[in-house]
C-alpha cells in the first residue's frame, strides 16, 4: 500500500510539474492573435520553403508563399483559363511571333517602386542572362527579345510561333516579376527578403518553422480579406490534422482516406477536393525485348482493372486515370481508349504473342519466362508501392511473373532516367492544363518526360502542328487524333490522376477550390 | 589532466578527417543524380545539364573532395546547393533548437530515470522496484513517434494544455516551455527507461562494496550513506550513457522533430539527403561528429569528478 502511493506520488508531481507549467502560462497557443476584422490564415506545408527569387523555385511550398508576394502578367481563374495580371490584354501577331502585352498602370511593387515596361524587360532578361540560374533557361528560350514600345506596353518576340508561350513561360514560377530595385539593394540576401506586387507583403521567415506576409493595402486588385498569412512548417499529416483540430492552423493539405472521410463530420471543418494537373501510370519501356512487343503491352492493359483497383484503395483521393492529358484539361478527349477489363483478352493476346503457359503457370517462350520487374517508388505518389503490389498479384492470373522493385527516389530516377527499367511507377505534374505540357514531354519522340523509348513519326507530326495552332478548338482535335494513335502503341497505362484535397476551418470565409494555385485575396476568417 | 585533455582533440583530428571523407565518399556514391533531383524529374535536360555545371559536380571526385576540405578547414561549408544559403547560416538557424531539445529532455530523462533508479536499487525486489523496471522496460520499446502522437493527443486534442507543435520563443519565454513540453517529454522517457535501469544495476553493485558496509558500521544514517558514498561511485555508468544521449539528441532527433514540428537538425539534415544537398549533409555531420568527439571527452573528463582513484596521466 504504502509503496503503491510513493508511486503514484512521483506520477503525481510529473503531472503537477506540466500543469503547473501550464497553468502559468495563459493562452499562447499556435494561434496569432489578429487585432482587425480580417483573421489570419495559418497554412501548414509538409516542407520548408528553400528560397523564395522567382527565376530559381522549383518546390511547391516556395511556389505556393510567393504566389502570394508576387504577381505574373498573366492569371489563372479557378477553371484554368488565362486572366489579367499585372497585363490587362495581350494579342499575338498574324504570323504568331509577336505578343503586344498592355500593362496596368499605377501598380507600385511594397518598396515603392513602379510598376512598367522596363521592369518587364528588366526581368525576362535576367531569366535570360548568360549567368543566371538555369532552372528555366530552356523554356524562356522561346523568347527571343523583350520590346519596350512606350511606359506600358512591351512585346514579346518568339523564336518561332508557340501557341502555348505564355504558359511555357509567364506562367511558370519564373513568370513572377520581383521589384528590381529591391533586388538590386539586396542581391543574394533578396531571395530571403523578397518583395512583389502581389497581395501579401513578406514579413518574416524563421527557417524550419514558418513564413509569416501582411496584407498589402496598396494592392491592385482591391484590398484583400485577410490580415495576413503565416505558413507553418509542419510534417507529419497526423500533427497537421490534431493542429487544424486544436486551431493551430486552419488550412492543411495533406489528408489521407481515413482523414478525408473524419474530418467531412466535423462540423467546424470543411474538406474541399477537386481533380488537379496532373497524371500518374505506368510508364513501359518498349526497348525491352518482352515488352517491345505490343501485344504483351495490351495483354496488361486488358488485366489491369486500374478502374476498380483505384476506387477500392484511394476513392476520394484520386479519380481513374485514362488518358495522358489529366481531365481537368480543356483537351482531355470526350471519348478515351479505355481498354476493357478482361482476363480472357489478356490470355489470348499472350497466347497469340507465343508465351505459352508452363507448368508452374507461368508462360515461356523460348524457353524464357515471361517475368518482369516493376520499379516503385515508395511513397512519392500516393500509395504507389502498393498498387505495384496490386499490379504484381493481378498479372500473375494471366501468367506473368512480376517482381516489384521499390527504390528511394533518387536511385529510382536514376534507373528510370537511364532507361534500365522495365515498366515504373511514375507521374508528371505540371500547374497548368495545358495539353502540351503533358503530350510534348511525355509522348513526344525523346521528350524529356518521355522514358518509354516510344517514338512514332505521326504522332509528332500532330504534336508539332497542335502547338503552332492558335485556335483552341482545333488543337484539341489535333491532341485527340495524337492521343488516340498513341494509345493504339500502349507505351501508358493510365492509373490515376491525384486530386487537390484541402481541409479548411470552417469560418474561413470566401475560399474557392480549383486545381489552379490558389487565390487567398476574396478570404476572410469569421470570428 | 590538461596534457590528457590536449591528447583527446589532437586524436580527434584523424577521427573527423576520416568522418569528412566517409561523409563525401558516402553521399557520392549512393544512386541518384543530384542535378536530376534538385531540377526535379519535370526539368529540360539543358537547364539539369547547366545546374550540373554551376554546381560544379561535373568535376573529378577528388578535385571535389579537395575543395569541399579546403573550404571545411576555415569552417566554411560552402552554399547550400537548394537554397543557396550558406551553410553555417542554415545550421546556425536550426542548432539552437536542438540544443534546447537535446539539454531539456536529458534533464528530464535524469530527473526520471535517477529517482526511479535510485529508489528501485535501495529498495531491491520491492514493488517499486519490479513496477518502475517494468515502466523502464516499456519506456525502451515504446517507439518515440507513437508516444510523442500520444502525447500530443491526450495534452493537445483533448485536454488542450498544449500547443501540438512548433517551437515558442526560446527558454526564456513560457511560451517556449509549452512548445518544448511535449516532445522533450517524449525523448526524455525513453531515455529515462534506460538510466534508470543503468543506476539501479550500478547502485545495487556498489552497495555491495565494503566501503558501504564500513560507512553502515560505523553508523552513518542510511540517507547518508546511500546518496553521500554510493551514489558518487555509481554516476560513472550513467554519466556515460547520459552523454550518449545527450550527444545523439544533439544530432536531431529526427522523428520527433517531424512529429512536433521541431525546427532542429534533425529535419533539416534528412530532407537534404532526399534532396542531395551535399553541403548541408557534410556540414551537419561533421558539426554532429565534433559535438560527439567533445561530449565524449567531457564525459571522460569527469569521471575524476565521481571517482578520486581515477588519474589522468
Amino acid at each position: 500500500m504504502k509503496r503503491a502511493s510513493k508511486k503514484g506520488a512521483l506520477v503525481l508531481l510529473t503531472a503537477l510539474t506540466i500543469v503547473a507549467l501550464l497553468l502559468t502560462s495563459g493562452c499562447g497557443g499556435g494561434k496569432t492573435a489578429s487585432g482587425g476584422s480580417g483573421g489570419t490564415l495559418t497554412i501548414a506545408n509538409v516542407t520548408d520553403i528553400v528560397q523564395l527569387d522567382p527565376i530559381d523555385i522549383g518546390d511547391a511550398p516556395s511556389s505556393f508563399v510567393a504566389s502570394q508576394i508576387y504577381d505574373a502578367l498573366v492569371k489563372r481563374d479557378k477553371d484554368g483559363n488565362l486572366i489579367p495580371g499585372l497585363a490587362t490584354k495581350w494579342t499575338p501577331s498574324p504570323d504568331g511571333l509577336t505578343w503586344r502585352f498592355e500593362l496596368r498602370k499605377n501598380v507600385k511593387f511594397t518598396d515603392g517602386e513602379p510598376f512598367n515596361a522596363n521592369v518587364v524587360k528588366w526581368h525576362i532578361d535576367r531569366i535570360q542572362a548568360k549567368d543566371s540560374v538555369p532552372r528555366f533557361k530552356k523554356q524562356f528560350a522561346v523568347i527571343k527579345e523583350v520590346k519596350v514600345i512606350d511606359n506600358y506596353t512591351v512585346d514579346f518576340v518568339l523564336t518561332q510561333p508557340n501557341a502555348a508561350f505564355i504558359e511555357y513561360t509567364l506562367m511558370t514560377n519564373a513568370g513572377m516579376i520581383p521589384s528590381p530595385k529591391a533586388y538590386k539593394e539586396k542581391g543574394k540576401n533578396f531571395a530571403f527578403e523578397p518583395v512583389g506586387t502581389g497581395a501579401y507583403k513578406f514579413v518574416k521567415w524563421t527557417p524550419g518553422q514558418k513564413v509569416e506576409l501582411v496584407r498589402n493595402d496598396q494592392y491592385w486588385g482591391g484590398k484583400p480579406g485577410l490580415d495576413g498569412i503565416v505558413f507553418r512548417n509542419i510534417p507529419e499529416a497526423a500533427t497537421q490534422i490534431v493542429e487544424l483540430e486544436t486551431g493551430g492552423v486552419n488550412y492543411i493539405s495533406k489528408l489521407t482516406q481515413e482523414d478525408i472521410a473524419r474530418l467531412s463530420k466535423n462540423p467546424k471543418i470543411q474538406v474541399y477536393n477537386v481533380g488537379a494537373y496532373n497524371v500518374r501510370y505506368l510508364s513501359i519501356n518498349t526497348s525491352d525485348p518482352i515488352l517491345s512487343d505490343v501485344k504483351v503491352r495490351e495483354a496488361m492493359a486488358h488485366a489491369l482493372d486500374f478502374k476498380s483497383i483505384v476506387d477500392k484503395m484511394l476513392k476520394g483521393l484520386v479519380s481513374p486515370g485514362d488518358a495522358i492529358v489529366p481531365n481537368t484539361s480543356w483537351a482531355h478527349p470526350a471519348k478515351v481508349q479505355g481498354w476493357e477489363y478482361s482476363l480472357d483478352k489478356a490470355k489470348a493476346l499472350l497466347d497469340a504473342a507465343g508465351w505459352k503457359v508452363g507448368p508452374d503457370g507461368i508462360r515461356t517462350k523460348d524457353g524464357k519466362k515471361l517475368e518482369i520487374t516493376i520499379h516503385s517508388p515508395n511513397g512519392r505518389y500516393i500509395m504507389d508501392k502498393e498498387i505495384c503490389e496490386v499490379v504484381q498479384q493481378e498479372l500473375l492470373k494471366v501468367g506473368m511473373k512480376v517482381n516489384v522493385k521499390v527504390l528511394e527516389w533518387g536511385a529510382f530516377l536514376a534507373d528510370v532516367q537511364g532507361k534500365k527499367y522495365q515498366m515504373a511507377f511514375l507521374g508528371w505534374a505540371q500547374s497548368s492544363p495545358e495539353p502540351s505540357l503533358f503530350l510534348d514531354a511525355l509522348v513526344m519522340t525523346g521528350g524529356r518526360g518521355n522514358y518509354t523509348s516510344y517514338g512514332n513519326k505521326a504522332v509528332d507530326d500532330l504534336l508539332k502542328q497542335a502547338i503552332v495552332t492558335t485556335d483552341q478548338a482545333k488543337r484539341k482535335d489535333l491532341y485527340g487524333q495524337a492521343m488516340t494513335l498513341m494509345d493504339k502503341d500502349i507505351p501508358y497505362i493510365y492509373i490515376y490522376n491525384e486530386n487537390k484535397v484541402v481541409a479548411m476551418a470552417a469560418n474561413v470565409q470566401g475560399y474557392v477550390h480549383s486545381p489552379a494555385m490558389n487565390n487567398f485575396v476574396p478570404l476572410w476568417v469569421k470570428k | 589532466m590538461f596534457s590528457y585533455a590536449v591528447k583527446k582533440v589532437l586524436l580527434a583530428i584523424p577521427l573527423l578527417l576520416g568522418v569528412s571523407v566517409l561523409v563525401f565518399m558516402m553521399m557520392h556514391l549512393i544512386p541518384g543524380d543530384p542535378a536530376r533531383i534538385i531540377a526535379g524529374p519535370e526539368a529540360f535536360p539543358e537547364d539539369v545539364e547547366a545546374l550540373r555545371v554551376q554546381l560544379g559536380l561535373d568535376k573529378p571526385l577528388p578535385v571535389q573532395y579537395w575543395i569541399f576540405l579546403s573550404h571545411a578547414v576555415h569552417g566554411d561549408f560552402g552554399r547550400s546547393i537548394r537554397s543557396t544559403r550558406l551553410v553555417s547560416a542554415e545550421i546556425k538557424s536550426r542548432f539552437p533548437a536542438t540544443v534546447e531539445l537535446a539539454v531539456v529532455a536529458t534533464a528530464v530523462s535524469l530527473v526520471i530515470g535517477l529517482i526511479s533508479g535510485i529508489i528501485a536499487a535501495t529498495k531491491q525486489n520491492s514493488f517499486f522496484d519490479t513496477a518502475s523496471m517494468g515502466v523502464a522496460l516499456l519506456g525502451i520499446s515504446i517507439p518515440g513517434f507513437w508516444l510523442g502522437l500520444m502525447l500530443m493527443l491526450v495534452f493537445s486534442y483533448y485536454l488542450h494544455l498544449l500547443p501540438p507543435s512548433g517551437r515558442g520563443g526560446g527558454l526564456l519565454t513560457l511560451a517556449g516551455w509549452r512548445y518544448i513540453a511535449l516532445p522533450a517529454l517524449s525523448l526524455g522517457v525513453s531515455s529515462a527507461a534506460s538510466i534508470a535501469r543503468m543506476t539501479r544495476s550500478s547502485m545495487l553493485e556498489v552497495l555491495r562494496q565494503d566501503y558501504v558496509r564500513t560507512a553502515r558500521a560505523k553508523g552513518l544514517a542510511e540517507r547518508v550513506v546511500v546518496y553521500t558514498h554510493a551514489l558518487k561511485n555509481a554516476m560513472i555508468p550513467v554519466v556515460t550513457l547520459t552523454g550518449l544521449h545527450l550527444g545523439f539528441l544533439l544530432g536531431g532527433a529526427v522523428i520527433t522533430e517531424q512529429v512536433f514540428a521541431w525546427p532542429g537538425l534533425g529535419t533539416l539534415v534528412v530532407n537534404a539527403i532526399w534532396s542531395r544537398d551535399f553541403p548541408i549533409v557534410q556540414g551537419v555531420v561533421m558539426l554532429f561528429a565534433t559535438t560527439f568527439t567533445v561530449i565524449n571527452l567531457l564525459v571522460d573528463l569527469t569521471y575524476a569528478l565521481f571517482d578520486p582513484r581515477v588519474r589522468y596521466e
